[in-house]
Formats: C-alpha cells, structure tokens, sequence
C-alpha cells in the first residue's frame, strides 16, 4: 500500500472545541482512486476529520498537501474549486425546486454568462448526466424536493456533489438514512467513481458498508487515530475492539447501583413506527433501560409514540395502568410519562421566557388550577434549583442565555416537577461537557432509586451500557435483542445491530 | 477566591441584594415598558411646554375618549400577537357586531341588542380562532378575509347608512358616571387590571406566552395548544364589541365604516409596548402604555398646530424607534 500515489495527505492535524478535543495528532493519507473508510464511536472525531479535510473545519493545526502541493482550505467553496467534495448530513436543498433545478443550480453547466438557466427550458449535456444519474436511484429529476422522502433527498444531496467533478469525494454518514436498496445503489456509486480514478473518503459506523467497499479503514477513537486496516484480512471483532476501547466503559460500568425492580410501569405491546415492524417491551419501577441502535432504527419515533407526541397505526401502550394509545402528550403526562426530547431548542426549551416559566410549565399543565400561586410556584422553582444545581443569575432572566448544561437542566426539572412515574430521556446529554455529564448521571441514578422507571436513548453506547439495567437493540424499527447488564457490552450491541442490518 | 464565596450572611447586605435582585428582576421583565412610559413621559412634558392647554382636564378628557375604544381591542391584539399570530379583522369585527346589534336594538330593546352585538363578535373571533388553531391556516390570511367578509357585511346589513335612534337607556354606557367617574373609564380599567392579572398570575396567561415562544415545546410539555389558540380570537372579537357598544352609545350614532384602520393602530400599539410579532413577548402594561403614547401624540399634534398629515409620519418613526430599542437593548444583554 506504501507505492500508492498519494492524493490529499494530512499531518498532525489537531482540532479542540472550548475544552473539548476533537482531534490530536492525526495523519491520514489518501491515495488516487482509493475508497477509504473513517470509522469510530459517535464523538470520536471522524466527521471533524472528514471536515477539516474538505475546508468545512479549519484546524487548529497541522498540514494538507493536496497533490504534493501544501494548501490551506478557508471554506468548502475552496476546497471545491481544488476537487475536493463534501456531502454533509444536512441538506442544502432547495424545497420548492424540483430536484433537476437544484442540482443545476449548482452546477457550472447551469449557467449561462453568469445567469442561471432554467432547467425547464434548457436541457444541457451535463444536465442530462446529473438526471441520469438520479434515475438510477429512482428519484423523478422533475419533482419538488419537498415531495422526496429523507433517504431521496440524501441521494440528491450526493449526486449532486458529484456533478462537481471533484477528484476526492468525503461522504458523511451518506447511508444514515438509507434503505437497503438505495445503500446498494450508492456502494455501486462509490466503486464506479474509484473506477474512474477518483478518491472517496467515506464516515460512517455501519460496518457491513465499511466491509462492502473500502479499501482501507481508518480507526479513530476520542480524536487519536488507533490505526489502519485491511479489509481483506480485518475481522468485525478486531475493529470492534479497536473502535470501543476497553479502559474507560468499564469504570463507568461500575458506578451504578443496582436495584430490585417494582411493579410494571411502562408496558408497550405491538407498537408499530413505520406501518410494518413492531415492538413489544415493559419497564418496571426503579429501572433503567437503554434503546439502542443506528440512527435512523426508530429510537426516536418508539419514544415519541409511546409518549403520543405522534400518532401511531396500530399497537397500544400502557402507563401506570392507564391503558390504550396516547393520543396527546397530554394524555401521557396525565398518566404520569415525562419525555425530555432529542432536540432541545425546538422541542424542549422555551427560548425567550423566563427559566421560571420553563420550570412551572408542565407542573401547571398536570395539575395547576386557574390563578396561579407565585410564591408556592416560586418556591417549588427554587427548590428544583438546588435539587438539580442549576447554575442561574436569577430565575427570571431569559432561559436561552443559559449554557446547554444548564438548559438541559431546566427542561429536566420542568419534567421532575410534574412528579412522572415514567421518563424517557432522548439524547440527554447532547451538546453537555463532561463534567455535566457525570452529574447528570448521577441525578438519574438517584431519581430511579426512588422508584421512577427511565428509558434511555442515546447515540453513544457508552452512555447507554453505563446507565442500563437492560439494553433493547433497536434495527429498522423494531426492537433485535434484548441484552441484560451483564451481558450488555459495546461489542455485543454492535454485533446484534450487525446481526440484524446484514440478515435479512 | 474561596472568601468571596463563602462570605457570612449578614442580614443587611442580604436585605440589600434582595431588594436590588427585585429591581433587576423587573427592570429584565418591563424593560421596553419602562422605556416607553418614559418616552411618553418626555413628549406629555414637551407637549405641555409647547401648550399648556394640553394638561387641560377637557383635553385628557378628549384623549381619553380617543383611546377608550382602540385601547380595549388593544387588549385582544396582544393576546393574539402573543401566541405568534396577528387579528387583522378587528375593525371589520368592530363594525359588523355595532351594526347587527345596533338594528337589533332600535327593534327589540337594549338587553337583546347588547346581547347580539357581544355574540357575533364573539362569533367572529371563535371562527377565526378555530381557523388557525384546527384548521391550522396562517392568521393573517385568515383574519385578511375575515377583516374583508365582516366590513363587507357590515355595509349590506346596514345598506351604507349610517345607525340613528338608538335607544336613550343605552346612552347610560357612554355617558354615565359613577361616583363622578365615567363609567367607560371603569370598565376600560377593569379590562386592563384583569388582562395583567390574567396575563402575569393565572394558568392560561402563561401558557399563552408558552405557545408563542415555542409551540411544539407547549404542545410536548401537555398544553392543549389548539384550545388556547382559540381563546385570543375570540376574546379579541368580544373586545371589538365591547368596545364599540361604548364608542356608540357615547356618540348616538355609528356609521359602518368606523372599523377601518382599527387594525394597524393596535398593532402599533402592542408592538409599541415591546411585543414581538414572532410571539411569546408582551404584556398588558405595555400595550397600554403604547395606545396612550399613540393618543398623546395625535392630539398632541393636533392642539400645537400640527397638520394632522404628519401624523402617520409621527407613528410611523415612534414604531420603528420602538423595536430598534427593543433590538439595542437585548443585543447589550445577550
């Protein structure tokens, strides 16, 4: 591998967030016409890496040498104009254009002296390849992007990179929310591309793709590269082990106390997410279960039917007893379920009030009367306050200026005050520092030894295993296995997800 | 370090701070409030310099009377501007209830009038407000055709002309005194008290606020959203007739087209008095405080010899001064 011609090489490539450290020390090299595979845990950097290597992310140090020559990328833009291409999660689609207007509106061939033709009139050569191309997934070149499922819009976003010309392609997490038939059409799209003499850098952490189509995987953990490998003489368990690390799981694994389990709080029977694959499960008082899997498994859309944040088909659920479908977040919160939700500024926090009015706020809406006591409300506010030290100037002031810790730990106090039975907690420690972390850890620990049941998703696995009396493996929408504490290590859950992505 | 930290508690110094907490607590909640009583303060002051007539009780009287009726419906517009939405059809409301209810009265008496002229304002706001809030339209288109639909209907009921004859009892409304006060002036006082109250002390005054500032949050958070997004439609169609039973009995007559422009003066009016259009601020207080500032400005223009041509130059620049406070004062805080 060592006669290869080298494309893009990176060295001591070091990149830290505030006090987060996002890459240390990395060199990677990428050779013409290679497809390489950056893979590790959620947070271990590689999306950074694939960033920094198309200008998305300046470093803070370190060096690129784009075809020998050293170069500095200031944006996306100018890593473009040198080959270099990057398709991110986000979209940057257009909706109300169709999906033929978007792709030449970024296209050199859609322009005319500087003036964008309409597609709809012009038919340019380099426009029909771009159509082509997204025949081949199935996707109407004449329909609204608004009208195109997430999985379409993902492949529009890809072909329309590529329409670029580019001599590197990163793709990041490009399969995240890809069915089966249309992750083989873009593997086919990746090996073609290595064909015709082009480089693909390609993130992800499904590990089948990894095995499908790179020529070399490149391992990252916690921002320090652990080392490359070859496919052809890699086995799962050797990346595994290589991605996961053994020294740190194992000490948070420990921290927990374990509790007998109460009576039956949460019981889900045959819920279905998608119309097709259902899921069936209970949660008892004083225990912890975890739900995990890929994004896009349904993790999210389970949690929000059983809390009847959206309507589901068929199956029923069963909080304390209170039997049937939810059909309002209402009805759940009424039944005693409290839901922290992934994304905290849309759906949990309100930006622009007080951190007073946040708290009291579905205190109020389980149980408040008409007038309103201010001095008991200001009182119970307080007292979460200090429960959850909440570090705030006053609880007037306007929630939003709070750090993310801080407002996680408003929008959890909001729930604690309505007194649940049952909380389930999506993504709660997204965008929280470690120290937080721990703490909010421990507020968990404590809140379910006094016998509220939790369910926990999370997209690191290690929050999961650490926090879990009981792991539920969840692959296309519905639960694969189940896993107890003892059992439940990162390499078993990773095998199951496996398991169940490559045997069907 | 650790000294500061662990000061002793001595019970003046947190005497102190309490109370210092307590100003800045309410300097953070009424801070284009304040700043906009202030303003008004400044421009009353200069305006009594220019003509000391204008501190005559004849002429507060006057702007009083002014005010009366736009600042009640200004009461709705808040509410509604509070859960992000916006009521265009106010005057058109205003008209069609004083028309439906006027002619119900020279016909069968004061109590059924009054009564019809309340329900179908009434009527208009619920259908506005069921439009947004189940139907999930875009208030403003909705309240744009209900604004169009009412002032429409108010001309054919009444057939262009305007309404005579009203009975001499319901002249009580607007002309009455108690205790030396009148009686418009208390209900107006009354209204705004327990729009504060209700806005400041009571369960579906937060969640008002709750809904504008982040409706999904609400909705997660187990508030019926689309229950109270109705209640500010149909409180505010209620206002307009209230408002208007007090405007046409204090003149004897009503014509029409009185409704038009109702609109954009209270909208000024609560954006004057710091609310946002995107919801979730405002309050009472400062919707008051921007109805009087509009009032004191137009008759203050008026009796120092303005022409009145320049009083839609004069709102306009207070309006937009308005809300580039606002941006200069949080942009500071931020």
């Amino acid at each position: 591998m060592s006669e290869m011609v080298s494309l893009l090489k990176a060295s001591g490539i070091e990149k830290s967030y505030g006090a987060t450290r996002a890459l240390a020390g990395v060199d990677i090299n990428i050779g013409r016409g290679e497809v390489v595979a950056l893979v590790g845990e959620n947070g271990a950097g590689k999306s950074t890496l694939g960033k920094v290597l198309a200008g998305a992310v300046t470093p803070d140090s370190g060096t690129l040498l784009f075809e020998g020559e050293e170069v500095t990328f200031r944006s996306t833009a100018e890593a473009l104009a040198r080959g270099v291409a990057i398709v991110l999660q986000e979209f940057n689609l257009i909706p109300e254009m169709t999906v033929a207007e978007n792709l030449s509106l970024t296209s050199p061939a859609g322009y005319r002296w500087g003036w964008w033709r309409n597609s709809r009139h012009q038919l340019t050569r380099a426009r029909a390849a771009i159509v082509a191309a997204s025949m081949d997934f199935g996707i109407d070149p004449e329909a609204l992007v608004s009208e195109l499922s997430v999985a379409q819009q993902q492949i529009v976003e890809i072909v329309r990179s590529l329409s670029a010309d580019a001599k590197l392609f990163i793709l990041d997490e490009p399969t995240a929310a890809l069915g089966r038939r249309e992750t083989e059409a873009l593997l086919d799209l990746i090996r073609s591309l290595r064909d015709d003499g082009r480089s693909v850098v390609i993130v992800t952490h499904r590990l089948d793709e990894v095995f499908a189509v790179a020529d070399r995987i490149y391992v990252l953990r916690d921002g320090v590269p652990r080392g490359e490998f070859d496919p052809a003489s890699t086995s799962v368990d050797t990346l595994i082990n290589a991605m996961v690390g053994r020294d740190l799981d194992q000490k948070m694994h420990d921290s927990r106390t374990i509790r007998e389990p109460g009576e039956v709080v949460l019981s889900v029977d045959s819920v279905s997410v998608d119309g097709s694959a259902e899921c069936s499960f209970e949660i008892r008082r004083g225990e912890i279960v975890g739900l995990a899997g890929l994004v896009g498994s349904g993790r999210t859309e389970l949690a929000r039917a059983i809390f009847g944040a959206d309507r589901v088909s068929s199956g029923s659920v069963t909080i304390n007893g209170k039997h049937g479908l939810m059909r309002s977040p209402l009805g759940a919160v009424r039944a005693g379920a409290a839901m922290v939700s992934e994304d905290r500024k849309a759906q949990g926090l309100h930006t622009g009030l007080s951190i007073h009015d946040n708290i009291v706020l579905t205190h109020l809406a389980k149980r408040g009367k008409f007038w309103l006591n201010l001095r008991k409300l200001d009182a119970m506010v307080r007292g979460q306050v200090e429960d959850l030290r909440i570090k705030i100037g006053g609880s007037w002031l306007d929630a939003g200026v709070l750090s993310g810790g801080n407002q996680q730990k408003v929008v959890l106090a909001k729930w604690l005050l309505s007194k649940p039975d049952l909380l389930i907690l999506d993504e709660p420690t997204r965008g929280i520092d470690v120290g937080a972390r721990a703490e909010f850890y421990r507020l968990i620990d404590a809140l379910v030894s006094d016998g509220m049941a939790v369910l926990v998703i999370s997209s690191e696995l290690q929050e999961v295993l650490a926090l879990s009396d009981r792991v539920l493996v969840m692959s296309r929408g519905t639960i694969v296995a189940e896993l107890p504490r003892d059992e439940a290590t990162e390499e078993a859950v990773l095998a199951q997800t496996e398991i169940a992505a490559t045997g069907t | 370090m650790s000294a500061v930290l662990t000061e002793p508690d001595r019970p003046g110094v947190n005497a102190e701070r309490k109370n210092r907490s307590g100003w800045r607590k309410l300097t953070t909640t009424y801070r284009i409030e304040m700043a906009m009583f202030a303003a008004l303060l400044v421009l009353s002051t200069v305006l009594t310099l220019l003509e000391p007539r204008f501190l005559s009780s004849g002429n507060l009287q006057n702007i009083l009377s002014q005010v009366m009726v736009l600042g009640i419906i200004a009461i709705g517009q808040t509410l509604v501007i509070l859960t992000g939405g916006i009521d265009l059809s106010v005057g058109g409301i205003a008209a069609i209830s004083i028309m439906t209810g006027g002619l119900v009265m020279t016909q069968n008496g004061v109590v059924a009038g009054v009564a019809v002229m309340l329900a179908t304002g009434l009527l208009a706001g619920t259908i506005n407000g069921v439009l947004v809030a189940y139907v999930r339209l875009a208030p403003f288109i909705v309240t744009l055709g209900m604004m169009s639909i009412t002032a429409s209907l108010a001309y054919v009921i009444s057939d262009g002309r305007s309404l005579f004859g009203l009975p001499a009892e319901f002249g009580w409304l607007g002309k009455g005194n108690i205790g030396g006060i009148k009686i418009y002036v208390v209900i107006f006082v009354v209204l705004y008290v327990v729009a504060h109250l209700m806005l400041t002390r009571s369960k579906p005054g937060r969640f008002l606020y709750a809904i504008g500032s982040n409706s999904e949050a609400a909705r997660l958070s187990g508030i019926r959203v689309s229950a109270y997004q109705v209640l500010p439609y149909a409180l505010t169609g209620l206002l307009c007739a209230v408002a208007m039973a007090i405007e046409a009995s204090r003149l004897g007559t009503i014509d029409p087209n009185t409704g038009s422009g109702f609109e954009l003066t209270t909208i000024a009016a609560v954006v004057i008095g710091g609310a946002s259009l995107m919801g979730g601020k405002g309050s009472a207080i400062g919707t008051l405080i921007g109805i009087f500032l509009i009032g004191v400005l137009q008759n203050g223009l008026n009796i120092v010899g303005v022409s009145a041509f320049w009083q839609g130059t004069a709102l306009g620049t207070v309006i937009i001064m308005a809300v580039v406070l606002d941006r200069v004062v949080r942009g500071k805080k931020a």
